[in-house]
């Protein structure tokens, strides 16, 4: 395997470096850009059962070094993006990874049902969107939620299945083992997480569905801190994201213990973030003789403070 | 056309009043392609995360003009630069611009431009690539803010300035004047920026006259180039159905019919 090859649940990755779900459609408007065979894989819009049109506008707020979005899985549906968009993201030499929510167990079954006979690499089960009424974070808020949801898929595929866990809860390293429990192959996090902004002129959000989903560097170090702790809880692989803009971001995401990261936000301010990203990552391992897998859940702890400790 | 990415400098900056900047940057690459209505998404420094989108004032040869008012953090960042400055700018996007009429255009009958504040600046792009005699009305809100003024003269065969205050040009809104225009000339089309009662009233107006009309829309943006979703606006389809849109891939430029106003 390269330098920068990773298998996670036993499908093989050409590099580490995926683009996360919501911040790359289906990757048309990227293809402008650069040749989306570089990836490591794409996670797709997320998907529901039939059509959704998504949350009234605004939907986006700029925050110190971050966005709220408040989209609402604008999307086709499921069925049009297997006759439509899959045919085109298949013609790229990467991992496709789709995503999907539903309002209920069932509906979050019969989706990974249909997608289990299309040629998928993964399915990443969101049970974190923090921007639709039903479904969604409903069920990522709780350890029961999580595996009922995870149940209901795992008994309808073999595909590997990735959990995207929210960082809206208070242990998220419980959540990560109700996911592995219930038959999880990958954990992925951080979603958004749950943010408001206010105009204090005309004292009213400005998101038009009131509240988003916080996202960009501000989130970071959320992120970072919750892979590590997974990565104690459970022997899944992680793909970490949350606030990723450069190689050295996502070098804090390995060491943390994740096995692949996805750049989201970046994906919104540059266009070329991912790929760029890549190429610093190889330029790092050129520079320490390393391979990523050397890398991976290789974070140094410092002993316990005790000075501190002691007062 | 894809658009680009890149680094470009700005080469001329002037002020058009206070807190609107006149910036021209070159920009072969996004020059050579770009088309009225379409806009440019500009990184503004590296504290503020998320790009500005800009329309395009005008194009010439090998450069592109910004007007820029300084309204909020990235827009006061883009006012304060200099001559000399590079820009990071992705563009041109937008894949709907104003359909101005070019040479391949068999109806020779005048277009008329209505503009709202800076919101006039892209339509000042529309004239000079029309085929046909261009007018236009432009409506600020007092005399201190009026823009480009004399380069609409200079373009168009008929130009009203209207303030709302009455400081100005002729007193009240753009539509009372627009009608005017509406009423004796025979135009094709409507072309129109501004705030979104604005373009409510001017749909309104143009509906009323039976006219082709478009608008250009703003909404918050993300990506700029149709992948986050974050600019919806609402829009009435081709089965009459309404659905959510969005300014930065289908747009920025609507027709009448299209837009839903809410």
């Amino acid at each position: 395997m390269s330098k920068l090859g990773v298998t996670l649940a036993g499908v093989p990755f050409k590099n580490p470096v995926l683009v996360a779900s919501g911040t790359f459609g289906f990757g048309h408007e990227f293809s402008q850009f650069y040749d989306l065979s570089r990836l490591g894989g794409i996670m797709v819009k997320g998907l529901t059962p039939s059509r959704r049109e998504g949350n009234r506008p605004p939907r986006i707020a700029e925050t110190p070094l971050g966005m709220l979005n408040s989209v609402g899985l604008q999307n086709p549906g499921v069925d049009v993006f297997l006759e439509q968009e899959l045919p085109y993201l298949r013609g790229f030499d990467t991992n496709i990874i789709a995503n999907i929510t539903g309002a209920t167990p069932e509906e979050y079954a019969e989706m990974t049902e249909k997608l289990s006979d299309a040629k998928l690499d993964m399915i990443e089960i969101n049970v974190s969107c923090p921007n639709v009424k039903q479904g969604g974070a409903l069920f990522g808020a709780s350890a029961e939620g999580i595996s009922s949801v995870v149940s209901a898929c795992r008994a309808k595929t073999s595909l590997p299945l990735i959990v995207k866990l929210s960082p809206n809860v208070t242990d998220i390293a419980e959540m990560a083992r109700a996911a592995e429990a219930a038959g999880a192959d990958c954990i992925s996090l951080i979603n958004t997480i749950l943010g408001m902004r206010i105009d204090p002129v005309t004292r009213r959000p400005i998101l038009g569905n009131n509240m988003g989903g916080l996202s960009g560097p501000a989130i970071k170090p959320v992120a970072v801190r919750m892979v590590y702790q997974v990565a104690q809880a459970v022997k899944l692989p992680i793909i970490g994201m949350g606030g990723i803009m450069d190689a050295n971001d996502a070098m804090e995401f390995f060491l943390a213990g994740a096995s692949a990261i996805a750049v989201g936000t970046a994906n919104l301010v540059d266009p070329m973030a991912a790929v760029n990203l890549l190429e610093e990552l190889r330029d790092i391992l050129d520079s320490t003789g390393e391979s990523i897998c050397d890398i991976i859940g290789g974070v140094i702890l410092n002993e316990a403070a005790h000075g501190v400790n002691k007062l | 056309m894809s658009p680009v990415l890149d680094q470009y400098p700005i080469l001329y900056r002037s002020e058009l009043r206070k807190g609107v900047a006149d910036l021209v940057l070159r920009a072969e690459a996004i020059a050579s392609i770009a088309k009225p209505g379409q806009f440019v998404h500009i990184k503004c420094s590296d504290e503020l995360l998320l790009r500005r989108p800009i329309s395009l004032c005008d194009v010439e040869d090998d450069t592109i003009r910004l007007v820029v008012e300084s309204v909020g953090k990235g827009s006061e960042w883009l006012y304060r630069r200099k001559a000399g400055d590079l820009l990071d700018v992705l563009g041109p996007l937008g894949t709907q611009g104003f359909p101005v009429p070019d040479s391949s255009s068999k109806d020779s009958r005048p277009i008329l431009l209505i503009g709202g504040g800076v919101g006039s600046a892209p339509l000042l792009f529309c004239a000079k690539r029309s085929s046909v005699p261009a007018d236009a009305v432009l409506g600020f809100g007092t005399a201190s803010a009026v823009i480009l003024e004399r380069e609409f003269a200079k373009t168009c065969r008929k130009m009203l300035v209207t303030t709302d205050d009455g400081s100005y040009g002729r007193a009240g809104f753009v539509t009372s004047a627009a009608a005017e225009l509406l009423e004796s000339g025979n135009y094709q089309a409507v072309h129109a920026c501004g705030n979104m009662s604005m373009l409510q009233a001017v749909a309104a107006l143009t509906e009323q006259f039976g006219l082709p009309c478009y608008l250009s829309l703003d909404e918050r943006m993300g990506c700029g180039i149709g992948a986050c979703l974050v600019c919806a606006v609402k829009v009435r389809g081709e089965d009459h159905e309404e659905h959510y849109t969005h300014v930065c891939r289908q747009g920025p430029v609507f027709s009448r019919e299209e837009v839903v106003f809410e």
